[in-house]
């Protein structure tokens, strides 16, 4: 009974934010730590029938178990709601044959921030690049990313959020017989993050 | 304006890097296709199939990285004899008529041991001894290739040193021993039913070559000489070899029947399949009578290789992948050996795969591990 009451008031609170005056000023800026997991979603192949989507982790899905994540990200704001910055981070994978896959993505991120204050609700945009490397395949390839979190900021400075979204890592081969291979994976990371903004 | 052009010069930039960069240049399949493929470690590493009792309870003997095994029909596997320091089984030999598994050990001595099936011991003593020589191996087929230290060679069987069963009968001595190759699921047969192939190597790389059909060693023509072997089959009564030339596999047909290879046999050229093959590959050959095709299956080196079929009829030759039918779970495994229970029927021992029943004339492969003995 309390938790349904505490809804109402988290979106009565969430309401007031959106219509409270602005936190940030254009130059100010976010320096955050992100850590957490990631879910392989979907591997398509283009060459493959389209309904033979693998999805999910596993065997005989995309391969791919649940995997970890770390990053580093800094944003500076163009606007009062908008920041504009770029996120390194490393992304890991273990496969079914308990090999392992790694993700080095490394992308320019575009942030709006519709409520923002003691809670902000960041949806960000990201486009880049990764390295990604399994068994004898390595490439540099592109990387795109849509996330959105709630960053919960008891002070001044300091925030911790919890986040989610969803990747996408295209395979482009560029040698004729791997290009039957070419491929989009999907994963959906969740990650707990805390953020430094001034 | 000027803004909007940066931008778009450096996004398009940063696209032409990528595609660029993005070479895979070293890798045997599409990273994701790779990983999409991967299955579960099944626990055991296999080495060799030793043999099959097809009498029942029928009992297959193989070995692992573990020691040496018998599973029999409806049970689950026993451990036989283990591996332990300075003697893990290198080889073994099924010897159905004594009952016995015949092994050698990495213990360097030159002794021969066995494990008797009816009292499911391990002798205490070598059942026997070649410790006189250099080189000893024991191959399963039950022979043993022995070396001196003139390099002489001969093939002995396991039970006596009283006389060779082949000798090499050519002088060696600036030559090592390099492959000895037998017929992928058929290394278990006699000299009679199917023949091998040892080769010998110099210092700049010239080869010599022995087929070995029988108690008779015939040294191959001397346009091989320069040719570096990594697989021997015989189908139809025809020997195929596979070269490798710079890691790639390619294929010879002898222009004489197997029977008939003598020294002045030569060799054409029928195949390159542009693949790499490792030093020992796995060349299964099946002559397929209803429609007249001789089949060369063979698996590259690439762990995410499939199979790779080569048809050769009145036609011509023609090759394709199989990465489904007879070959679905063996496109992301490491072929270690293959036992032919009938013709076209084999059994194939992965080394972190499992093993699995393939049968080419169904086109049909076993789940890991769910292979029969019939």
């Amino acid at each position: 009974m309390k938790k349904l009451l505490l809804l109402p008031l988290f979106l009565v609170l969430l309401s007031a934010s959106l219509f409270a005056a602005d936190t940030y000023d254009k130059g100010n800026q976010i320096f955050s730590f992100n850590i957490g997991t990631t879910i392989p979603t979907f591997t398509y192949f283009f060459s493959d029938n389209s309904s033979s989507t693998l999805v999910g982790p596993g065997e005989g899905n995309t391969g791919m178990k649940v995997g970890g994540y770390g990053g580093i990200s800094y944003q500076v704001f163009n606007t009062s709601k908008t920041a504009i910055g770029g996120e390194i981070g490393y992304n890991f994978n273990f496969s079914a044959a308990k090999m392992l896959f790694t993700a080095v993505p490394f992308y320019a991120k575009y942030t709006y921030i519709p409520v923002q204050g003691g809670w902000d609700i960041p949806i960000s945009f990201g486009l880049g690049g990764a390295y990604i490397k399994y068994n004898d395949a390595s490439l540099m390839t592109m990387y795109a990313n849509m996330e959105v979190g709630v960053t919960w900021f008891p002070g001044e400075n300091w925030g911790f959020g919890l986040n989610t979204g969803l990747w996408l890592i295209p395979e482009f081969n560029y040698y004729e017989n791997l290009q039957q291979d070419n491929a989009l994976a999907g994963f959906v990371p969740i990650t707990l993050s805390i953020s430094y903004r001034q | 304006m000027k803004k909007k052009y940066i931008l778009t010069s450096i996004a398009l930039s940063l696209l032409l890097s990528f595609m660029l960069l993005s070479c895979n240049a070293d890798a045997t399949a599409g990273l994701f296709r790779q990983i999409s493929n991967a299955s579960a470690p099944v626990g055991i590493v296999y080495k060799q199939i030793v043999g099959l009792d097809t009498t029942a309870p029928k009992t297959l003997y193989f070995l692992t990285d573990e020691g040496l095994y018998k599973k029999s029909d409806g049970s689950i596997s026993t451990k036989l004899v283990a591996n332990e320091e300075g003697e893990i089984i290198q080889t073994a030999y099924y010897d159905k008529g004594v009952g016995k598994v015949i092994y050698q050990t990495n213990d360097n001595t030159g002794k021969i041991y066995s494990y008797d099936l009816a009292s499911n011991t391990k002798e205490s003593i070598p059942i026997s001894d070649f410790s006189a020589f250099v080189y000893v191996k024991l191959l399963p087929n039950g022979l043993v290739l022995t070396g001196d230290s003139s390099n002489n060679f001969d093939l002995y069987n396991y039970t006596t040193l009283d006389s060779a069963v082949v000798s090499i009968p050519t002088t060696l001595s600036e030559y090592d021993l390099g492959p000895v190759l037998q017929l992928s699921g058929k290394k278990h047969t006699s000299l009679s039913e199917n023949p091998m192939l040892i080769s010998f190597v110099n210092e700049s790389g010239g080869y010599k070559h022995f087929y070995i059909t029988g108690s008779t060693a015939t040294e191959l023509d001397s346009s091989t000489s320069g040719m570096r072997f990594t697989a021997i089959s015989v189908a139809n009564n025809i020997l195929y070899l596979m070269e490798l030339d710079d890691s790639e596999g390619v294929i010879y047909k002898a222009n004489n029947v197997a029977d008939a290879v003598t020294t002045n046999t030569t060799f054409t050229k029928i195949h390159e399949t542009a693949l790499t093959y490792g030093m020992y590959a796995f060349m299964y050959g099946y002559y397929d009578s209803a429609n007249s095709v001789t089949k060369l299956i063979t698996k590259p080196a690439g762990i995410n290789d499939a199979l790779y079929e080569i048809n050769i009829d009145a036609s011509g030759v023609t090759a394709r992948n199989v990465d489904d039918g007879y070959g679905k779970y063996l496109d992301a495994a490491e072929i270690k050996d293959s036992y032919e229970k009938d013709a076209g029927k084999l059994l194939v021992a992965t080394s972190n795969n499992g093993m699995f029943e393939i049968n080419l004339a169904t086109n049909t492969s076993s789940s890991a591990e769910n292979y029969t003995l019939d």
